[in-house]
């Protein structure tokens, strides 16, 4: 090879140079209008998707209000709060959006949320409201079921109870109760359901279990790809097959001992820099125009008694009988839980 | 700059070293600063502390050294044979072994669990194949759900590091060694142990080393497959950032991570100076014809990685190219990608734009700053260069997050940085690697001619390892195109490179669109590798 001085480094470095400049230059100016009134929400990331519910409420609120609201990312549900946490006394957002029953113990002895009473906050179910003191309002909801692959699996489980029997050996994908929600409420499932039994349950349910993913995506994605015919998700998610794919084939199972949900929640930071943008945000949430826009964004039911539901919907299970949340309970047992599935193979 | 003659290139490198070691810790320093203020629950650091040292973590911790352990061998049983094929002879095909086998580093993992799970699951086409034509009722291949299948996945995932890395110091190893040993009359496997082997223990180590890390820090193979078997420690530190939100106890658990990891960095850095005497050679030899049973040894191997690694690939492209609906198969069509292409603002466009105006900058940033650290490490020693690779010891989610707290504006600018930052221990391993098997030599001579020590490091020592910097910037694009946790939670508004876009699919249903654009971002780092190799052959 022919020895060649100096030029290669250097050509290198001129074309980053070059390449930077161009990505500093395509990045857009921050436009700040005058008198334009504005609004930070900090959420999770499929919150902004382009087909999901930011990009579709937030032209809505700032038509209705004049207020522009700009929607940030923080990855997800759990790394918004540790963000919130960390960012403390100097919050760069006015409203968090996108917290749940699962985080706000911690989210709510961390002090970072106000009080606001949203008007029509009144009409969302009592049982949905479990923050009293209304720093967190709930904004959608879901329950967690079993979903059946009805194409794989003949006879579908009746129970809790009823999915450990050795029909269903090896056929159920659940998720890490340590790192996902699913997971989490699954453990705070059979913790209202079972009680102190819940460990037994859970060691009795090990053959059952194909795998346990570490997040709802995977666990869902190998449900899909036909490696199992039942799977942990929520009662709403055959909905969405029946909307995109117009198939009945993936049906939520209602189980007689009832079920838990996951109520998502959103509420405005002490430290507010826009706090009467954030109260006029807070009331759009939970008013008819936002509600109506939750289910096929974010496949979950709107808290709003008597919004209208889209037909896909009639797919989606309403169980009739609900737990209440043991959410903090779960916490302290996800360790527990994990450990017995994951004992002696 | 001028050159003054007397001052080695080597002085530089205490600044080099200490850039490199902020770059790894700066991210901590936030979160651990958090921890502090909050100071409330469990005991504050000191608690954590004694709480990341419980049974339950040190149990997790046993069970993910031994299957990255096993995963690394695996790796290196696979890997080997085709560094050697690669480097030694020209066949149809090798280029396209060598670019493909890269592309396994831009497919996340959740693609890759989707991939081995459509080919090796329960109803995936190996078990489909295999019922049908022994007329069995149950699948015979159930070894995925276990700590085998772990190591399993982790092998084929892996392999291409050593493919790549020992292939690439294969090829510039004079063949006089072996030629020597083999005219004293010992045999081809004797000849190979005492004339080749020993040459290429230093990258082999390092390869190794790295799928070691690799397997380490993995999360979803790891818990899919053996999340019935056991669990890492990642599991602990990801569950404390996200689900708990308790930072104190992961940056706690992520620096008990991250010295445990050092410690391995830098055993295999100490294992490495053991063998690093110098060495004569330095451009590539010129590729052999085949002959005889070598190619049966080529056409053996590439049937092999085209039933086990080519499978899950080609079962996650025709996924991508598979339309769900209703109870059947569903059919086959472009649907996923035009409704990529043609939603609202064109996601999968943008995507590519956003993914290649970071990933290029970061990884010709990495490659330029790298292979100047690799030049000033050069006498640093085992500790110097296992402090080069210290930022492959640090969590990639808490340095995400830590980053994030340090400049909470963020932007595409800071993606670029971090992501650099996170490719910079990748460029200066392999060219540290290259620069050892071209021993001080030509430099020495160059300079003994009157060259400055720069004019040397850059004239002469560079330009020969060229390759390796090339090789290592291909790598360092497609790691860093394949990288979620920084423009996730560093990027502003609208950016959406293809990784975020493609976990914002997964989170919302979509998988077969997820594989499609899972396909296109493995073919955009597959072209880097091709237009390298193409480089190459000109060269």
């Amino acid at each position: 090879m022919h020895i060649v001085t100096g030029g290669c480094g250097r050509k290198l470095v001129y074309i980053f140079m070059l390449l930077s400049s161009l990505v500093s230059c395509s990045r857009k100016g921050d436009s700040d209008a005058e008198g334009q009134r504005r609004l930070t929400v900090y959420t999770y990331d499929s919150f902004v998707a382009d087909w999901s519910a930011g990009p579709k409420i937030g032209p809505l609120f700032e038509k209705a209000t004049g207020i522009k609201v700009e929607f940030v990312a923080k990855g997800d549900g759990g790394q918004l709060l540790s963000s919130l946490i960390l960012e403390g006394k100097r919050p760069r957002a006015d409203i968090a959006l996108g917290l749940d029953n699962f985080l706000a113990e911690k989210a709510l002895n961390s002090g970072l949320f106000r009080a606001y009473k949203p008007a029509g906050i009144d009409s969302i179910p009592a049982e949905l409201r479990f923050d009293p003191s209304n720093r967190l309002v709930p904004f959608d909801y879901g329950h967690f079921a079993i979903i059946w692959d009805s194409a794989k699996l003949a006879r579908p489980p009746t129970s809790l109870a009823d999915l450990v029997s050795p029909a269903f050996a090896k056929k159920l994908i659940l998720m890490d109760p340590r790192s996902s929600t699913p997971g989490l409420g699954f453990l705070a499932w059979t913790e209202a359901a079972f009680g102190e039994g819940w460990k037994d349950y859970w060691s009795k349910l090990k053959p059952s279990v194909l795998t346990m993913t570490p997040g709802w995506d995977t666990g869902y994605g190998l449900f899909t790809a036909g490696e199992a015919p039942l799977v942990l998700s929520y009662a709403t998610s055959p909905a969405y097959h029946a909307e995109t794919e117009k198939t009945d084939r993936y049906r939520a199972l209602e189980f007689p001992e009832g079920h838990v949900a996951q109520v998502e929640v959103a509420g405005i930071l002490s430290k507010a820099l826009h706090p009467r943008e954030a109260q006029a945000f807070m009331d759009f949430l939970v008013s008819p125009a936002c509600q109506r826009e939750l289910p096929l964004t974010q496949w979950m039911y709107p808290v709003l008694p008597g919004t209208e539901l889209p037909a896909s919907f009639s797919a989606a299970l309403r169980p009739s009988k609900t737990l209440p949340i043991g959410a903090p309970r779960a916490q302290a047992d996800a360790d527990r839980a994990a450990e017995i599935l994951t004992q002696g193979r | 700059m001028k050159d003054r003659p007397g001052r080695e290139l080597g002085a530089a490198a205490p600044i080099v070293l200490s850039a490199i070691a902020i770059l790894a810790f700066l991210p901590l320093l936030p979160i651990a600063a958090g921890a502090w203020n909050l100071g409330e629950g469990r005991g504050g650091i000191g608690g954590a502390l004694r709480n990341s040292l419980s049974p339950g973590n040190l149990r997790a911790l046993w069970f993910t050294l031994a299957q990255a352990g096993a995963s690394a061998a695996a790796a290196l049983a696979v890997g080997l044979p085709g560094a050697w094929l690669t480097s030694q002879y020209r066949f149809a095909g090798r280029r396209l072994l060598k670019s493909l086998s890269a592309v396994p580093f831009a497919v996340p993992p959740i693609l890759v669990v989707l991939s081995f799970v459509l080919y090796y699951g329960r109803a995936g086409y190996l078990n489909r194949f295999l019922m049908a034509v022994f007329g069995l009722s149950e699948p015979p291949l159930t070894f995925l759900y276990s700590f085998w299948g772990v190591v399993f996945v982790h092998g084929f995932y892996n392999f291409p590091i050593i493919l790549h890395s020992v292939g690439e110091a294969w090829s510039r190893l004079p063949r006089d060694g072996e030629e020597a040993a083999r005219l004293l009359g010992a045999g081809k496997f004797r000849a190979f142990a005492t004339g080749t082997l020993p040459a290429l223990i230093p990258s082999i180590i390092q390869a190794t080393g790295l799928a070691f890390i690799f397997c380490f820090f993995s999360f979803a193979v790891v818990l899919v497959f053996g999340g019935l078997s056991g669990s890492t420690l990642e599991v602990e530190v990801y569950r404390k950032a996200r689900i708990e939100a308790d930072p104190a106890g992961a940056s706690v658990l992520a620096l008990v991570e991250t010295v445990l990891a050092f410690v391995l960095v830098l055993c295999l850095g100490l294992a490495e100076s053991k063998d690093s005497g110098s060495r004569k050679s330095g451009s590539p030899s010129a590729l052999l014809k085949p002959r005889g049973r070598v190619h049966f040894a080529i056409a053996a191997y590439v049937a092999f990685l085209a039933l086990f690694f080519g499978g899950p690939l080609l079962a996650l492209a025709i996924e991508a190219f598979r339309i769900r609906g209703g109870y059947g198969a569903g059919s086959i069509g472009l649907g996923n990608f035009t409704r990529l292409l043609g939603g609202p603002g064109a996601p999968l466009l943008r995507a590519i734009r956003d993914s290649l105006s970071t990933a290029l900058p970061a990884a010709l940033a990495a490659t330029v700053v790298g292979s100047f650290a690799a030049l000033a490490l050069r006498k640093a020693g085992s500790l110097g260069r296992s402090i080069a690779g210290l930022p492959l010891a640090v969590s990639g989610i808490v340095t995400a997050l830590g980053w994030s707290l340090l400049f909470p504006q963020g932007g595409s600018g800071l993606v670029i940085v971090v992501l650099s930052a996170g490719v910079l221990p990748f460029v200066v391993k392999s060219v540290s690697g290259a620069l050892v098997i071209l021993g001080r030599g030509p430099a020495e001579s160059a300079r003994c001619l009157g060259a400055g020590p720069l004019r040397a490091a850059f004239g002469v020592d560079l330009a020969s390892v060229r390759p390796a910097m090339i090789s290592a910037g291909a790598f360092a694009f497609a790691i860093a195109a394949g990288d979620l946790n920084a423009p996730i939670l560093l990027a502003r508004g609208d950016f959406e490179p293809v990784p975020v876009l493609l976990y914002r699919l997964t989170s919302a249903y979509r998988f077969p669109e997820a594989c499609a654009a899972g396909l296109l971002l493995a073919l955009m780092t597959a072209a880097a590798f091709l237009a390298k190799e193409g480089r190459r052959g000109r060269a």
